[in-house]
């Protein structure tokens, strides 16, 4: 049995952004690999999962442009942009480094402290 | 990179997707989803449904949208901005109401502030105004007494040279009048050194000002037109660069026109043309001494007490050289060029602010009250809403909104109507602002209003709005609703009536002290009656050396002008008539080089007195020569001119020579070229008299001053002199006032007058009138009569019948002389006039 895991503040947008780092996704795709990566692990509420693709978009970090699905239909799909590439490394390292100190600490046995 | 994110962000704001875009995006969205449902085996219903859930509304996802990308806030303000407008619409009168008590508060502050801007903040056009100082000389003695000082040119190099001065401009001015024309007009020269450009900084409205190559060598004979000058004399003509402008009968080229703002010099009177300040001693002989009076333009950062302290020292040195020139004990004192305008108007101005301050504030309660009525009607819409999950804070919001609307809707009333009422103090009180200052609606006011209207609307909108979103009066609906006051709110209701009726008081108050001072400028006593009193001026501009030899005698100067005055005296009409050396009375007699800028600001006040007591019901109106050819004047006008014909020829005309008259038209009078024109020459017989009294033209009469004058009447008198006397040409100057009798008294044509034809001509009205000598006298006048006539209601013959009889009743005529300059009833002591007049000081030319 997986757990679920609730995802921290400034994470679902970070995922976005790695969803789409391999190549320009639609809505419904980041959603759909987001949870394939995850292993099903992730439940992202799908009101909250559009406004943060509105945010990005504003900030310059991803570009959306009209396309053709792969069943035909019309979808809106995002790339990153240089900006959004150089904010998704940036994260990347925040996000390992503060995982990595929060773990180390977390995993002291209480004889080491 | 950060900057550019954020702009990239801004931009994504101003420019957001269209809401279509964002609908159709989801609706794919749903499509994608509702299909992967479905292969799940759900049902094409069940499946809709739960994507409905999971994703919402593709109508409402532009709200997410717009919400997401922050700008909810200018949503929900806009609608909250909209409702308010529907909720005036709803109740039109409370709206009228509310609007018209603010528009009327706001839109006399902003009146108000923008005088206050014109006059005090900004009344100068000149590049970097506030660090042009006028340094003045303060007598010790007489500190209200500030006195400027001219300089000589090596004087005024050195003083270009101190290290916090980034540069000087000199300037002399000098009475010119234009020839060339039938009747010569008097005009202010203003001389000005070839920096003047690059010290204003003012860009001329046609052609070029005064540039530093018109001040080399003998100097280009150029002149720039002030723009009242050039809208009076040559009514605006855009073509007028290039013509060719006659001052004491030397042709100048007209090279430019300054713009409207540009009115140099206020204190000392505006000059009507510019001139190359080298030609000042081509023009005036002997040549002026002294031809520099200093305005300083500081460099920037330079601390006041520095440049006080080096400038004073150099001008100490100055002192040393003429102590003439200077008090026994002073200070020098760099003035800014705005403190005589502050010290004149400035408290008047901010008590008037003040008052409008009051009142808008009463508009503002006004408007509280309203609301606070309006809102016992809408506590159950307001209940309703914070029912429905309104936070208070968004009703308290949304209720602001609606006060600041009421407010902006007053304040686009008020702004309009502060357009005219800011001029109306210029109208009324016109000599207490500086000539330059134009008001106009311009940023700084706007961003004045706007402040203005948010923070009358919260003031007046925070109180309704705390008290009617408060829960327990939301809460307390159903018993409100059937009108049951509580009594703390009695309280309240009785509190805020009060305190309107208090402000009220004040504002009345406040208002009246305002207007009573600043109708106590134009009501200073004189102690006597200045109606129907015409003031002439008999300037004697000398022009060489042994001209002024000729008249030094101060026997043939009272010989010479008790004639005239014996001459004017017998005119018809003419009551009484006295001698002095200056100004109406109070202030005649002063020595001149003593009067002050102070004084010079009394002195404008005074006449501003004389406005306003001799006016009836229109403003006094320039004359025509037409209109003033009927009555007095022009019986004046002869009489002075046939005189003057009688002194040019005496054998000529066959009247007895007048004896003192030989030493004004003595052969010490240098032929010079100028000549007089006019229209019908003498017969062959009386030709060489012409040209005599042509040469003779050493005197000319200013008949430009009834004693009621205007602001646009430059007053000769006002000029800070200082004992070197930098104006050149009007030294010796005899005042003759004289007092009319009313004008219900049949009017002979004088036989020997000339008369004045008028070809009306709207662009040159002055020169339009042209002065026939009668045929019996030989010559033209040699006189010289000022063009510019203004005359008082009271001196014109529409003045009130009923006005001038107890004017005239009411003031025994010897008294009234006498009043008039202090001295003797000229019509009575026929033979001399006073020694006092003759030896005080300033008479000893």
């Amino acid at each position: 049995v997986t757990r679920q895991v609730e995802l921290p503040q400034g994470a679902l947008e970070m995922l976005i952004l790695k969803s789409i780092s391999l190549g320009p996704l639609h809505g419904y795709g980041i959603l759909l690999r987001i949870q394939q990566i995850s292993n099903e692990r992730l439940e992202i509420l799908q009101g909250s999962f559009y406004t943060a693709i509105y945010r990005l978009e504003r900030r310059g970090w991803i570009k959306g442009e009209w396309g053709e699905s792969e069943n035909n239909r019309r979808a809106r799909f995002y790339a990153l942009t240089r900006a959004g590439t150089r904010q998704l490394k940036a994260e990347t390292v925040r996000w390992t480094d503060m995982a990595a100190v929060v773990a180390s600490i977390l995993d002291k046995k209480a004889d080491d402290l | 990179m950060n900057l550019i994110d954020t702009l990239r962000a801004l931009w994504r704001s101003i420019v957001p997707r269209h809401p279509s875009d964002v609908e159709e995006e989801l609706r794919s969205h749903l499509g994608a989803y509702q299909e992967d449902l479905m292969r799940h085996g759900l049902s094409a219903e069940e499946a809709q449904r739960k994507a409905r859930i999971d994703l919402g509304q593709a109508a409402t996802q532009n709200e997410t949208y717009r919400d997401a990308i922050g700008l909810r806030p200018f949503d929900e303000l806009g609608g909250d901005i909209r409702y308010g407008l529907r909720a005036l619409r709803r109740n039109p009168g409370f709206a009228t109401v509310a609007i018209l008590s603010l528009a009327l508060g706001i839109g006399a502050t902003v009146a108000m502030f923008s005088l206050i801007y014109a006059v005090l903040l900004h009344p100068f056009p000149y590049a970097d105004a506030p660090r042009i100082m006028n340094p003045v000389c303060v007598d010790e003695q007489h500190p209200d007494e500030t006195r400027w000082f001219a300089t000589d040119k090596r004087q005024f190099e050195t003083l270009s040279e101190a290290r916090s001065i980034e540069s000087v401009l000199g300037f002399a001015e000098s009475n010119m009048e234009i020839t060339g024309g039938a009747i010569p007009e008097d005009v202010l020269g203003t001389y000005l050194t070839g920096n003047a450009g690059s010290f204003f900084g003012v860009r001329a409205l046609l052609g070029r000002g005064i540039e530093p190559f018109d001040d080399q060598g003998s100097g280009q004979h150029v002149a720039v037109l002030n723009y009242k000058f050039w809208q009076r004399h040559y009514g605006g003509d855009p073509h007028v660069i290039g013509r060719t402008l006659e001052l004491d009968h030397v042709p100048y080229t007209i090279v430019g026109v300054m713009p409207r703002s540009f009115a140099f010099n206020d204190t000392t009177g505006v000059g009507d043309v510019y001139l190359p300040r080298i030609l000042l001693h081509d023009s005036s002989n002997p040549p002026v001494i002294s031809p520099y009076i200093p305005w300083i333009k500081l460099k920037p950062h330079i601390a006041p007490a520095a440049a006080d302290a080096e400038i004073n020292a150099i001008v100490r040195q100055f002192a040393k050289e003429n102590p003439r020139h200077f008090p026994e004990q002073w200070h020098l004192q760099l003035q800014p060029i705005i403190v005589p305008f502050q010290q004149n108007t400035a408290r008047t101005l901010y008590l008037l602010l003040a008052g409008v301050l009051l009142l808008l504030i009463i508009g503002c309660a006004n408007c509280t009250i309203l609301l606070l009525a309006r809102g016992r009607a809408r506590q159950h819409e307001l209940a309703v809403r914070s029912a429905i999950g309104a936070s208070r804070w968004r009703i308290v919001r949304q209720l602001l909104v609606e006060a600041v609307v009421i407010s902006f809707t007053g304040a686009i009333l008020g702004v309009a109507a502060s357009y005219w009422l800011a001029k109306l103090p210029m109208q009324l009180s016109p000599a207490s602002f500086p000539q330059e200052s134009i008001i106009r609606i311009n940023l700084p006011i706007l961003a004045f209003s706007v402040g203005l209207a948010l923070l009358s609307g919260l003031l007046f909108g925070l109180l309704p709005a705390l008290r009617l979103s408060h829960p327990d009066i939301a809460g307390a609906l159903p018993t409100r609703m059937h009108g049951l006051t509580a009594a703390p709110a009695k309280r309240r209701w009785s509190a805020l009536i009060a305190a309107q009726v208090a402000l009220t008081l004040l504002l009345m108050a406040t208002a009246g002290t305002a207007i009573r001072n600043f109708l106590h400028l134009a009501q200073v006593p004189l102690g006597y009656k200045p109606n129907h009193v015409m003031q002439v001026g008999i300037v004697m501009p000398f022009r060489n050396a042994r001209q002024w030899d000729s008249i030094r005698l101060r026997d043939a100067r009272t010989a010479y002008i008790e004639q005239i005055r014996q001459k004017v005296a017998a005119v018809p009409g003419v009551r009484s008539l006295s001698v002095g050396v200056n100004v109406a009375p109070p202030y005649s007699g002063a020595p001149r080089n003593s009067v002050s800028t102070s004084q010079a600001a009394t002195l404008r006040r005074s006449r501003r007195a004389f406005i306003s007591s001799a006016r009836s019901t229109s403003p006094p109106s320039r004359f025509h020569c037409a209109a003033v050819a009927s009555g007095t004047q022009r019986r004046m006008r002869a009489a002075i001119s046939s005189l003057s014909s009688t002194r040019a020829s005496p054998a000529a005309t066959g009247r007895s020579p007048i004896p003192s008259a030989a030493s004004f038209a003595s052969p010490a009078c240098a032929p010079s070229a100028r000549s007089t024109r006019s229209p019908r020459r003498a017969p062959d017989g009386a030709k060489s008299s012409a040209s005599s009294a042509t040469r003779a033209t050493t005197v000319w009469i200013d008949l430009s001053h009834p004693l009621s004058t205007s602001r646009t009447q430059r007053s000769w008198c006002l000029t800070p002199n200082s004992s070197s006397a930098p104006r050149v040409s009007r030294s010796p100057i005899c005042m003759m006032s004289v007092r009319q009798s009313p004008p219900s008294h049949p009017i002979n044509k004088s036989p020997t007058g000339p008369s004045i034809s008028t070809k009306p001509s709207r662009a040159t009205h002055n020169s339009a009138a042209s002065v026939s000598s009668p045929s019996s006298s030989a010559s033209s006048p040699p006189w010289r009569f000022c063009s510019r006539w203004w005359a008082s209601s009271a001196w014109s013959p529409t003045a009130s019948r009923s006005a001038l009889r107890s004017s005239a009743s009411a003031w025994p005529l010897a008294h009234r002389a006498r009043m008039l300059c202090g001295l003797p009833d000229a019509s009575r002591s026929s033979a001399q006039p006073s020694a006092s007049f003759w030896d005080s000081p300033s008479t000893r030319f």
